[in-house]
């Protein structure tokens, strides 16, 4: 453990992970309060992370805790070479922070100054430490190390020690940092330790926030070494199964004018976990969708696999994640709109950017003209939901229509017609053959026509509608065509995982026209308002439910198929 | 010393084969003595003719008649090599013939005991005459077999004489008699090809006309090309009758009797057989290929097209080229041929004669040929020329190169436009579906003197390029990979399909057919023993050979299914539309 943990603080290559990720909480943990984490852009005068408090076990008496942070290991170009160098910091320290940023409450405390680093003070700059430190040391100042050693033996010590983290998760953690290469490994040892991490029974206040920290310590770390092993896949499964987990607790803090102590910490850690999953995603779509987008059949072509089904589902999986990327992004640039509009500009920006990849995508690699999993309809309706959050909806209504042809074309030529079969062994061999029974079986109920019938309306036109209606009724007249709404136990199940709940609307077949359609489901959604009710919806959070309807793979309910902007 | 033991041997044999036909096990003695002497046919006459046995008795030929099939041909070539000595009735020894044809059955050697009748009756012509005179007096097993008593007689008035009786069968026996008999030069030619013509009525029957029809094919062929009296006028006459058996049997005659007849009657009969729509086009291909084979030199390359694609459209299911293989065999013989057959048949469109076109360069073809459609070959029509280039998308796209070269002669020769049509569906979807062979043709077609060609290569393996530096860049992505559970499902799934595809390559295979089958579990060689004429046993060790077989999965049918199986449909069921 002890291992993991140092190779995993050694592999914490941008600074920004070390102090926004493991200190805040470590430190926490350790009994000290956080006093500030870092901004980047603002002065700080050497100090990255302040804290003040006595670490249990070690201080006798309260300190001001002073952290210099670096990131890997820390050598002689680190030591004195410009402005951000270790020796220049410690002095500002020392010079300027000490003189004007310590406010009168906290500066009656002794003062630690912490080099803190999640690999080694190199050799050749150990001298130089020493001698500073001899140098500089007074009776109100002292000096300490906090390599990546001391980091895992406190991690150790406070987070991760055997009375404080059980058997059973521990050896999930170990597991799935072990197969962060296998990301379905990965996510499966991940949800155990996470589950039993965070849905157990907490014994007070103190212990769910430890379980939280806990959770996400080692959530990091297996981020961390999926990074590593370059395989993001874990890397974005297990942030987000983290980021809806961890919700299922910040959900239940009761909305008050000011926030407690404790909801507070909540808070703060959910934003950890959130800003976790965003830069997993946004890495995630670094690597993967943006560089080979406007490459025709790259991506397809890049997952190594003569089915046709293996290429549909990772495409399908990819573009419903840059749809929920561009929807959060879309989100908190809202959110900027007032208090900062440059950051809202560049993320319309980012929103841009993504809207661009996915119509390339889709156009290069022509697998998404026809999903073949009937639950593909989520990542359809979560591209139309970001299409209409940024009124770019006539860019995508080309592919509705090309989908409404080539998914019922599929039908006559018996050929990957979309199927509500979700084993893969059935999707592999689907269709298996071209016997009406089989074909019912395979298409006894479906989310992805009512939807693309919706729709159709605006990407058709009326002779392509007649045809779309037609060859469903023909082709399966047994299907049963529906919607889902989240009733009112769903908020209590969604966010773990669990789909048996809700209400499903049926008699949305097509051949009953669209006006019936529009009418079954405003009905539908007048009767049906225990949505507002999702504790995410509440809360303003509506990709936060988008997320773990696409995560889960529950339906995106009707009040998101066509927005009222 | 010699001489005794040979005398003494077939002692032996007389003996054992008297003995077995007073127990009456005379057939079954047969079988079993067959393999001790070349001459037994002549000495089952020699006792028959002695009285020693009953070779003619009813239990003899009951039990000829129970025998299985591998029983029965191996006692008939004794039985039938004793007929023509036989000192019996010609009732008797007609009796044994009929039964020794009718067991034959459908074989192709059932008539050979009519060769021996033939030669008895060529040396007992005085029961011949009996035969004849009795198949006048309509005796049946006589009117069965007159024929090949009128034969032996070699009496071409006879033969005459019976068609002016009134009994069909009769007269059906003169005009077989007369087809097969030697005529002194053109004088009874013509009056065979007369009575031939006479008889040509509907109320004759279908056997009677059959027969006259195909005296008169011989008696041509007997006269020679150079008089081909009455041809044009007998053969309008069977064609405006319409009768579809007839047409068919024109048709194995272009095989069986070719040299009588002038080009413009070959013409008639394929113009015929194209036109008509009823008769029965599986027996038709099967003589127009025999007949191709016979005739290659002589007849119009595409007026036998036409009479080839006319059958093959009728065909309720698909045929294969193997089925065909003379017809094959002459079309690749010749790049003009080939030229002519691909650019016609695709641009006909016809379902059956497209696929027939993918068979002939498939697995039992020639697999992935390059052909190439000459400038006078292609239609002038750019239309026409793009609907050849989708139909060959539609049709041959798992013969990339086959495709491809068809398509690079629409770039060689044909209109701007579809010349760039062509082009397109070279890189879409050929070029994008497969990156072995087609490319490594294309590379080859970089160099080509035609500079549209060149040109054209070029311009598609950059393009080429580009598309495959995509891929590559994109090769790392381990995130989109299935996870373990897929790739080992896939893998099942794979071997079960692999299975398959090795049991039905055994079904078909024509040396799995033949032969019997050993599994070998260890080693590369195999032992054997191989037994000589004499018994004598020689060990023989015999190195494994393999074959093997490579394709290539076309990539647009992994990433885009539905929309390359949506434009192979669309290139497959269009039609031309007519101006």
């Amino acid at each position: 453990m002890r291992i993991i943990l140092k190779e995993y603080l050694a592999s914490l290559k941008e600074r920004g992970e070390l102090d926004k990720s493991v200190l805040p909480n470590l430190l926490s943990e350790l009994g000290l309060r956080v006093l500030n984490t870092p901004m980047i852009g603002t002065r700080q005068n050497g100090v990255d992370i302040a804290a003040v408090g006595k670490i249990k076990g070690q201080d006798e008496q309260k300190y001001l805790y002073l952290f210099c942070i670096k990131a890997g290991n820390i050598t002689r170009r680190d030591w004195e070479v410009s402005e951000q160098s270790v020796r220049p910091e410690l002095n500002e320290i020392k010079d300027v922070y000490l003189r004007s940023n310590v406010d009168h409450e906290n500066g009656t405390f002794p003062v630690k100054i912490c080099l803190c680093c999640g690999g080694e003070l190199e050799e050749t700059v150990l001298v130089n430490w020493a001698g500073y430190t001899e140098q500089n040391k007074t009776e109100n100042i002292s000096f300490e190390l906090w390599n990546g050693d001391r980091l895992a033996e406190l991690m150790m010590s406070c987070l991760l020690a055997r009375e404080l983290l059980e058997d059973e998760p521990r050896r999930n953690f170990q597991k799935a940092v072990a197969m962060v290469n296998e990301p379905k490994a990965c996510y499966e040892y991940t949800q155990s330790f996470l589950i039993s991490l965070l849905l157990a029974e907490h014994t007070s206040r103190k212990d769910q926030l430890l379980k939280l920290r806990q959770s996400y310590i080692c959530l990091h770390a297996v981020i961390s070494w999926a990074i590593d092993a370059d395989n993001l896949e874990s890397a974005y499964k297990t942030s987000e199964l983290a980021l809806l987990l961890c919700w299922d607790i910040v959900r239940k803090i009761k909305k008050k004018k000011k926030l407690g102590k404790h909801d507070r910490s909540l808070v703060f850690i959910f934003d950890q976990f959130f800003q976790l999953f965003l830069q997993t995603s946004e890495r995630y779509l670094l690597k993967v969708a943006y560089p080979h987008a406007n490459q025709t059949h790259s991506l397809s072509v890049a997952v190594l696999s003569r089915e046709p089904i293996d290429v549909n589902i990772a495409m399908f999986e990819l573009i419903g994640r840059l749809a929920l990327h561009g929807i959060w992004t879309e989100y908190i640039s809202k959110s900027f709109t007032q208090s900062n509009p440059n950051l809202s500009g560049s993320l319309t920006e980012n929103i841009n950017n993504i809207l661009d990849k996915m119509v390339s995508i889709i156009n290069n690699n022509p697998t998404l003209h026809t999903p073949i999993r009937d639950e593909h309809m989520i990542e359809v309706a979560l591209v139309m939901y970001l299409a209409q959050l940024t009124q770019s909806v006539n860019r995508f209504l080309p592919w509705i229509n090309v989908m409404s042809e080539k998914t019922t074309f599929a039908l006559l030529a018996n050929t990957q017609y979309p199927t509500c079969f979700r084993d893969y062994a059935d999707l592999l061999s689907h269709p298996k053959n071209s016997e009406q029974t089989y074909r019912d079986d395979a298409c006894a109920g479906s989310i992805l026509y009512p939807y693309i019938y919706f729709w159709a309306q605006w990407a058709c036109t009326d002779d392509e509608i007649r045809k779309f209606a037609k060859r469903l009724e023909e082709q399966i007249p047994q299907c049963t065509h529906q919607a889902w709404f989240p009733d009112e136990d769903s908020d209590n199940l969604i966010w773990r995982g669990d789909t048996y709940h809700g209400v499903c609307v049926t008699d949305l077949s097509p051949d009953k026209g669209h006006k019936a359609l529009l009418e079954m489901l405003n009905q539908a959604m007048a009767t049906c308002t225990e949505i507002n009710d999702i504790s995410a919806i509440r809360s303003g959070l509506e990709p936060l439910f988008l997320t773990a309807c696409r995560h889960y793979r529950l339906p995106i309910p009707p009040s998101f198929w066509h927005v009222n902007l | 010393m010699e001489d005794n033991s040979a005398m003494e041997s077939d002692n032996f044999i007389k003996k054992a084969l008297e003995d077995a036909d007073l127990r009456g096990g005379l057939i079954h003695s047969i079988l079993s003595i067959k393999s001790q002497t070349h001459e037994l046919g002549a000495i089952l006459c020699e006792l028959h003719n002695a009285g020693r046995i009953s070779l003619l008795s009813k239990t003899n030929l009951e039990t000829i008649e129970s025998l299985n099939q591998i029983k029965f041909w191996a006692v008939s070539h004794p039985i039938c090599e004793a007929i023509p000595r036989l000192d019996s009735s010609y009732r008797e020894v007609l009796t044994l013939v009929q039964t020794l044809v009718d067991k034959a059955g459908s074989d192709g050697a059932a008539g050979m005991p009519y060769t021996f009748l033939i030669k008895w009756c060529k040396l007992n012509p005085d029961k011949a005459q009996k035969i004849v005179s009795k198949a006048k007096d309509l005796d049946p097993i006589c009117l069965s077999h007159c024929t090949f008593a009128l034969q032996a007689l070699e009496d071409i008035e006879l033969a005459f004489d019976l068609l002016s009786y009134s009994n069909k069968k009769l007269v059906k026996s003169g005009f077989q008699a007369l087809g097969r008999l030697e005529i002194n030069g053109e004088p009874d030619g013509k009056r065979i090809i007369d009575k031939c013509c006479e008889a040509l009525t509907p109320d004759n029957g279908k056997n009677l006309r059959l027969s006259a029809i195909e005296t008169a094919f011989k008696t041509w062929e007997k006269i020679g090309a150079s008089n081909p009296y009455r041809q044009q006028e007998f053969l309008e006459n069977v064609i405006t009758q319409n009768e579809c058996d007839e047409l068919v049997q024109l048709s194995a005659f272009l095989f069986y009797h070719p040299n009588g007849l002038v080009e413009r009657s070959i013409y008639l009969i394929l113009k015929a057989l194209t036109t008509n729509e009823r008769i029965n086009p599986k027996a038709t291909l099967h003589w127009l290929d025999l007949a191709m084979h016979a005739n290659k030199r002589k007849w119009d390359y595409s007026k036998t097209l036409d009479a080839f694609a006319a059958q093959i459209a009728r065909l309720d299911s698909e045929i294969e080229s193997n089925q065909l293989y003379h017809f094959c065999d002459y079309a690749w013989e010749d790049s003009d041929n080939i030229s002519t057959l691909f650019s016609s048949w695709l641009l006909k469109g016809q379902f059956n004669l497209c696929t027939f076109l993918v068979d002939m360069v498939g697995e039992a073809g020639k697999k992935n040929a390059s052909v190439e459609i000459k400038k006078s070959d292609l239609p002038n029509d750019s239309d026409d020329q793009i609907f050849i280039a989708r139909k060959c998308i539609g049709f041959l796209w798992l013969r990339e190169v086959t495709a491809a070269s068809l398509l690079m002669s629409i770039v060689k020769n044909g209109k701007k436009v579809a010349r760039q049509v062509a082009e397109e569906l070279l890189f879409n979807p050929l070029l994008l579906s497969y990156s072995g062979a087609l490319r490594a043709f294309l590379e080859e077609k970089c160099g080509s003197s035609s500079k549209r060609i060149s040109n054209c290569a070029q311009r598609l393996i950059e393009k080429h390029n580009t598309y495959t530096d995509g891929l590559k860049s994109a090769k790392h992505l381990v995130e989109l990979l299935p996870t373990l559970e897929q790739r080992r499902s896939s893998a099942m799934l794979d071997r079960e399909r692999r299975k398959n595809i090795h049991n039905k390559a055994h079904e078909k295979s024509l040396f799995a057919q033949l032969t019997s089958k050993q599994v070998l579990l260890y080693g590369k060689k195999s032992f054997s023993i191989i037994q000589g004429p004499g018994g004598e046993k020689t060990p023989n060790i015999t190195p494994l050979s393999e074959f093997s077989y490579t394709t290539e999965v076309p990539r647009l049918s992994v990433v885009d299914p539905v929309g390359f199986t949506k434009m192979l449909t669309i290139f497959r069921l269009e039609q031309r539309v007519s101006k």
